[in-house]
């Protein structure tokens, strides 16, 4: 049977990624690679709406670490990492959360 | 009378058996990955490779036929009705559109997941692999489901 562990660059490089990228903002650091702009296009709120600041921080954090973190950590690590096994409810995560911001963002615009 | 509006009953109808189709074909993929978790579940794992194959079909069918009756919607029901007397119905649609694409990317994906992961040898031996990949064929099924429902509801209250 195929080795399941995960290495370590894996996780803790999108990890990384996410977090820098999410509390870029608030570290008073240049805003070098934060694109509130992009946000928009992807998150339009009312202007009364400031719940979704922080949604939208977020989802672009987790979505630039998927791909840009998990580019890098296969450049570090090429070793099989345990997609097979984990990729599902990491799929399934990344899917529930999708479906309950998009929720949250309607039910905040049209239904409260 | 513009083209919208002369083909829009036509592929609501079509909207409903094809949204109709996903639902029923995602409720087939789930029944067999669950089954497929069993030592003996080889045969049933083809058959959930097969349902995901013509699932996203049928999904980008529903899309389609969404958007024909979309502009006829958008003027004639939320316009000119729905945002002013139901707007919690407006709210439940654009859900239901959210779900609708995450649904479809959901379908497309599962697809060329049961395709490539060769779940055959390892969902017997690894219960992890095949509780997660049941929960995310589940999250197609509501997709799918909710997309139903909210469907018919507008379509009681007020339609095209």
């Amino acid at each position: 049977m195929q080795d399941h562990r995960w290495p370590a660059s894996t996780w803790t490089v999108p990890l990384a990624f996410a977090l820098l990228y999410a509390l870029w903002p608030a570290l008073g650091l240049p805003r070098f690679f934060y694109a509130p702009q992009t946000r928009e296009v992807f998150w339009h709120r009312p202007e009364d709406v400031v719940l979704m600041g922080w949604y939208g921080r977020l989802t672009m954090a987790a979505v630039a670490a998927a791909v840009v973190g998990g580019a890098v950590a296969r450049l570090i690590d090429r070793r099989p990492a345990p997609w097979q096994r984990l990729g599902p409810w990491i799929a399934a995560g990344g899917v529930l959360f999708a479906l309950i911001a998009a929720a949250v963002s309607e039910i905040t615009r049209w239904i409260l | 009378m513009t083209w919208e509006w002369t083909i829009a009953r036509p592929m609501l109808l079509l909207h409903a058996v094809t949204g109709f189709a996903a639902l029923a074909i995602s409720i087939h993929v789930l029944y067999f990955v669950w089954l497929g978790g069993r030592n003996s579940g080889a045969a049933r794992r083809a058959r959930a490779r097969w349902y995901a194959a013509i699932t996203w079909p049928a999904y980008v069918a529903a899309m389609v036929t969404g958007a024909l009756v979309y502009p006829a919607y958008k003027v004639g029901v939320r316009e000119a009705w729905l945002d002013a007397n139901r707007p919690e119905l407006t709210g439940f649609f654009e859900i239901k559109e959210h779900w609708g694409a995450i649904g479809l990317l959901l379908a497309w994906g599962l697809w060329r997941y049961l395709c490539r992961s060769a779940p055959g040898e390892i969902a017997s031996a690894d219960r992890t692999f095949w509780r997660g990949q049941s929960i995310l064929t589940l999250l197609l099924v509501i997709c799918a489901a909710v997309n139903v429902v909210i469907g018919l509801w507008v379509v009681m209250v007020r339609s095209v």
